[in-house]
């Protein structure tokens, strides 16, 4: 059979290829790195400038800005509104922290962060799995919800799980040992979560420009049509989402480890939702709007706390001003036309 | 040497909701000739084309590609069999640019598995096979130019640019020359008259001069059914097509 191709196309040798993404990356190249700079260095001069209360939340900002990144790849890239993503953080949190706490009692618990922490993620990716090929049967608003649902499932489930303090939850005695490297150590444990940060970011930007990320973000300009040029549209929005799910799940165990306190609040809807603010804070679809977003609310909730009880009005006001203000969030506003892909 | 392809529509039936806009529809297309589908307006010629493409299924009826009944067969598995349709109005993916458009459609086609390597810019065959199709409709702007700033015209040339993307061997065609300017259109019909010969073509069009000078045959709708259908001489003679397309002017 003749190939069908042939005599619609004359390939001319050493032509240039159509330019793609080239001009449009390098702003957010230097946004992402300025950004993720900035954060690097923040623990070494908070203290000098009188804001040393702030280390932990620096700590807070790594872990939930990776979950806000992760969450930014179906949010931004695939069109996919989940707001159940902290089930995933609690996902993280109880399946390295129950292998923490049953540390001397049981055979099969261990406080290697390079077991539990791929533990985790694999129990996230296989939750995410089953989750998304669930919702994805859904669209919009519907989808929504259906993740809301999960969402709560798994908050009650936390909830039930008497054997960890139910809705109390349970103290962990220790963090996860990671080779030589002391996580007891507040530092040490911010620049590990500061250094995966790091990879989610690159590994998120690396998927974004990927075949299959391609075909997610068409779809999300127009599913339909994406079909009718051949893509299977449904298995590149799961693919996503497993990979979204793995990485909330790892910020999980980082956050259970930086309070050395297993709840079911970690996984509670409101929850979702506040990654979701970080997220049109921070900008939609540009990848490090999720760190931009996840450092101004926590650090703006940390400040105003420290002057007010009425902090969560100030912060709120702030909030809406920035949405307000910066259309597309943060990121957006910097970036302009020049979007990260 | 080319194989015939043939896809053909039998007996199909649609409705949406008490409209009956497709009633027991034959039809086929075939490698080598170009088969022009005309008719009033809301007729139902984009819907027996998505009945063909996929992505409306039918009431009753069947879709039957080289004695194959496909009719169970979603778009993208449709698309693997080579067909692919264009759509009436343009919708080029925005987040897009130009030439990532055609890229996007291309990859679209072969890229059945989830692969995140390497880059989806990094394929130079591709991209080159893009740039190509790019030339062959006559779109003659900078590829790295966003979709939205694409004029009408332009946005036609796009959408045939990435039906061919795919590699089909059998386009259907809702309407690709509506609003091109004149010069755009001899090189469209150039190209579709370059494509005959191993590929099949259904024309949706409502351009009278370009259907005449371009198909081998032509079937008339008229609400939802078959009015004629036949070689051009015939339909220009038929009295009924005579009837309707001169009460359509009036
Ligand atoms: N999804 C839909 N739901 C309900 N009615 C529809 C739908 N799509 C089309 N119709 C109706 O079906 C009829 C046929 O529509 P269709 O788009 O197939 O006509 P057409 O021949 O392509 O017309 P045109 O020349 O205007 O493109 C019209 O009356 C239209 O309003
Ligand atoms: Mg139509």
């Amino acid at each position: 059979m003749a190939d069908p191709g042939a005599g619609i196309t004359t390939v001319q040798a050493g032509e240039e290829p159509p330019p793609i993404g080239g001009r449009r990356m390098r702003r957010s190249f230097v946004l992402t790195v300025a950004v993720l700079a900035i954060l690097g260095v923040s623990p070494l001069i908070i203290e000098p400038i009188g804001f040393g209360y702030l280390e932990s939340t620096l700590t807070r900002v790594a872990i939930l800005g990776m979950a806000a990144v992760a969450l930014d790849y179906i949010v931004g890239y695939g069109g996919l509104i989940s707001l159940g993503h902290a089930l995933f953080l609690g996902a993280g949190a109880y399946a390295s922290g129950i292998l923490l706490f049953h540390l001397g009692d049981r055979a099969w618990a261990t406080d290697q962060a390079l077991i539990a922490w791929p533990f985790a993620m694999l129990v996230g990716a296989l939750l995410g799995w089953g989750f998304g090929a669930l919702a994805l049967r859904t669209k919009s608003v519907y989808f929504i919800m259906v993740t809301l649902a999960f969402n709560q499932m798994m908050f009650f489930l936390f909830n039930s799980l008497e054997a960890y303090g139910g809705d109390d939850g349970v103290r962990l005695g220790a963090r996860n040992r990671l080779g030589p490297l002391s996580l007891e150590d507040d530092r040490m444990f911010f620049y590990v979560c500061f250094a995966l940060l790091v990879l989610a970011v690159v590994w998120f930007n690396i998927l974004i420009r990927s075949p299959s990320g391609w075909i997610l973000r068409g779809a999300r300009d127009n599913e339909l049509r994406m079909r009718s040029v051949g893509a299977v549209t449904r298995r590149h929005q799961l693919a996503a989402f497993v990979m979204s799910s793995a990485f909330v799940t790892l910020a999980g165990a980082l956050a259970v480890n930086e309070t050395q306190f297993m709840s079911p609040g970690i996984s509670h809807w409101t929850q979702s939702g506040e990654l979701l603010l970080m997220l049109i804070v921070g900008g939609v679809g540009s990848l490090v709007g999720g760190v931009i977003g996840a450092g101004v609310l926590l650090v703006l909730e940390e400040i105003a706390i420290g002057y007010t009880s009425d902090w969560a009005f100030y912060v709120g006001a702030a909030l809406i001003v920035i949405v307000m203000l910066a259309r597309g969030g943060i990121a957006g506003v910097i970036l302009g036309r020049h979007r990260n892909v | 040497m080319s194989e015939t392809t043939i896809l053909e529509a039998r007996g199909l039936d649609k409705h949406f909701g008490h409209l009956h806009v497709t009633r027991s529809l034959d039809l086929t297309v075939q490698t080598g000739r170009i088969h022009a589908l005309i008719g009033p307006n809301g007729a139902g010629k984009t819907t027996a084309l998505s009945l063909l493409s996929g992505n409306l299924a039918p009431d009753a009826g069947r879709v039957v590609l080289n004695g194959r009944d496909i009719t169970l067969v979603d778009l993208p598995r449709r698309v693997d069999m080579g067909i692919c349709r264009s759509w009436q109005t343009s919708s080029p993916f925005a987040g897009f640019n130009v030439g990532e458009n055609v890229v996007l459609s291309a990859l679209a086609a072969t890229e059945k598995r989830v692969r995140f390597f390497p880059r989806a810019s990094a394929d130079v065959d591709r991209n080159s096979f893009a740039r190509s199709l790019l030339g062959d409709v006559g779109l003659t702007v900078d590829p790295s130019l966003p979709v939205i700033e694409l004029d009408h015209g332009a946005r036609r040339l796009l959408e045939i640019a990435m039906v061919l993307a795919t590699r089909p061997s059998i386009l259907l065609l809702d309407e690709p020359m509506a609003g091109l300017a004149p010069s755009d259109v001899r090189v469209v019909s150039d190209l579709l008259l370059g494509l005959k010969d191993d590929h099949g073509l259904l024309l949706v069009e409502h351009d009278m001069d370009v259907v005449f000078t371009l198909a081998d045959e032509i079937t008339v709708l008229a609400d939802g059914a078959i009015v004629a259908s036949g070689a051009p001489d015939a339909i220009r003679a038929n009295p009924v097509v005579r009837a309707l397309y001169l009460q359509e002017e009036r």
